[in-house]
């Protein structure tokens, strides 16, 4: 029913800080059920587009919805996984906690208590990732897999249409890395997951589809694309190779077809 | 000292004053050490002695108008970080001195003889009065009111910003709830440890509390009663040996806190050759064998 609205709709959206431009001009419908890789050069405003999705940002410009509706208005549509290592890992905080203050989304929080369905879904959410064991541990106790597991696990106690991962695996090794993978495709047969990210398997053997941003959008589409495209978004061809981000995977990708 | 405390009032206003301060330090210490706040609250505090003597000037309590200087402040320096680009460590060498310097201007244009000031600036423990304990006591409720009824928000703040505010929670409430809180607390420390002082009771008694426990209402509850303890202790030795109180607050909880630290790494290196020593003799009773 909800076919026809896409999970992601912005129209004509500019945005940045101060008087700095990040995003210009972008046109992006990302369709329900998606999963989508954002990827772009460093400074290209690709965390700045979460954060217009979250409603963390207003854009200057432009209209921003999740499945039709405003997310500055609705804070339950968009569950948020950011940089792992962006978080103080020494706070004292256990990991069950850590999980149910998703639960206090849209709410003012006085003599707030967790109700029995929010307890619930706490459980349901850490097993879901297979962190329910560690769930009394303080945050600081777990491996990086575990923690990025435990952080997936709190975007998705807001119960949210959306998923959007910033970098979900930076600073994993290669096993923990294909488990996150692995159970976000899982989680995407229920739910839309856009995904920022420098990691080219990633992009070649789990995502669906991709954007390119490097303050404009430079192609939404199926993830093979042509050389030209890189050279246009990154800018140099040279230092592409060189350091082995997507385009050479994504070459060899579309060579084999 | 004990059959004292029953005679004398002051020392009954000493002791009260003592634990009310552990509780306010106790509640805001793990929050702002927890949320990098810690030389912010040192400004802020700084700034209540401009409000020291603009009460000296008005002829009104002092006490008073520190509490009003200071939230005022607290609040506006909330507000100023928010708005504009100024890096905390800048605004905080700015509003510093700042609250000093009108304090000293305050008391200069006072007229008559000019007060002494040593009382606020280094706390005196042992001068402490019933009212100022009415107003260290109903800031204490204010503060358990206000940790109490926004723990999930606060904790929310505490934690992560960022997520909170993508989560719709009133983020620039928790912040000034804390702000204000830092300000409450300031107040209700100064006639114990004074402006200067403050920062060692704010810290010392979380980081202890740090070393055993890592769930934050079980380091707040830790904190008070540690606290509790050094004020206690720093009060009985300030009575003793005729020492400034605050000064022997301050002397005694970083010496405590430096000994637990320097104990704490004895018994690990200890343990750590103990298992070393168990194995190696495992060891060599099976090569025996």
């Amino acid at each position: 029913m909800n076919e026809m609205i896409p999970a992601v709709s912005l129209q004509n959206v500019s945005a940045g800080y101060d008087n700095n431009p990040a995003l210009e001009n972008i046109n992006l419908n990302i369709a329900a059920g998606s999963f989508t890789g954002i990827i772009g050069p460093n400074g290209g405003g690709k965390t700045t587009l979460l954060k217009v999705m979250l409603g963390l940002l207003e854009p200057w410009v432009g209209q921003v919805r999740i499945l039709g509706q405003d997310p500055q208005e609705n804070r339950r549509l968009v569950g948020y996984v950011p940089q792992a290592a962006n978080i103080n890992r020494r706070f004292p905080i256990s990991v069950r906690e850590v999980v149910s203050l998703a639960r206090l989304a849209g709410k003012l929080p006085i003599f707030h208590r967790y109700s029995p369905a929010d307890r619930n879904m706490v459980n349901y959410c850490l097993t879901r990732l297979d962190v329910l064991n560690l769930a009394e541990r303080q945050i600081g106790q777990l491996s990086s897999g575990q923690w990025q597991r435990v952080l997936i696990a709190r975007a998705l106690a807001v119960e949210p249409v959306l998923l959007l991962l910033d970098e979900p695996t930076s600073g994993l090794d290669a096993n923990a890395s294909s488990m996150v993978y692995e159970l976000l495709q899982e989680l995407n047969k229920e739910i839309t997951i856009v995904m920022v990210t420098h990691d080219t398997l990633a992009i070649s053997a789990y995502v669906r589809d991709i954007a390119c941003i490097n303050h404009y959008l430079h192609y939404h589409g199926e993830p093979d694309i042509s050389t030209d495209l890189i050279m246009q978004l990154y800018g140099c061809p040279v230092d592409l190779i060189a350091h082995g981000v997507p385009h050479r995977v994504l070459e060899e990708h579309g060579g084999r077809s | 000292m004990i059959s004292s405390i029953f005679e004398y009032n002051f020392l009954q206003n000493a002791l009260m004053g003592a634990l009310l301060s552990s509780l306010a330090c106790g509640i805001i210490g793990p929050i702002i050490v927890e949320k990098r706040l810690v030389m912010m609250s040192g400004g802020i505090a700084h700034t209540a002695f401009g409000g020291i003597g603009l009460g000296y000037y008005l002829d009104v309590e002092p006490m008073y108008t520190a509490l009003g200087f200071s939230l005022f402040s607290a609040l506006s320096i909330a507000q100023i970080q928010r708005r504009s680009s100024v890096m905390p460590d800048v605004l905080i060498g700015m509003f510093w001195p700042l609250g000093m310097a009108l304090g000293i201007l305050f008391i200069s244009f006072t007229p008559g003889y000019p007060p002494s000031m040593s009382t606020y600036l280094f706390g005196d423990i042992l001068t402490v009065s019933r009212s100022d304990l009415w107003v260290m006591a109903v800031l204490d409720a204010m503060l358990l009111f206000i940790s109490f009824s926004f723990f999930h928000l606060l904790q929310a703040y505490l934690f992560d910003e960022e997520f909170s505010n993508a989560l719709g929670l009133p983020m620039v409430l928790a912040e000034s709830l804390t702000y204000a809180m830092i300000a409450l607390t300031v107040v209700v420390l100064i006639r114990v440890v004074g402006i200067i002082l403050i920062l060692a009771l704010l810290c010392v008694p979380p980081a202890l509390a740090r070393l055993f426990r890592n769930d934050l209402p079980a380091i707040m509850g830790l904190s008070v009663i540690l606290g509790a303890m050094l004020c206690l202790a720093g009060l009985a030795l300030s009575y003793h040996y005729n020492l400034a109180s605050g000064a022997a607050i301050v002397i005694l909880s970083v010496t405590v806190y430096s000994l637990t630290q320097l104990v704490l790494r004895y018994f690990r290196l200890h343990l750590r050759n103990m298992h070393r020593n168990l194995d190696s003799a495992a060891n060599s009773a099976h090569n025996i064998e």
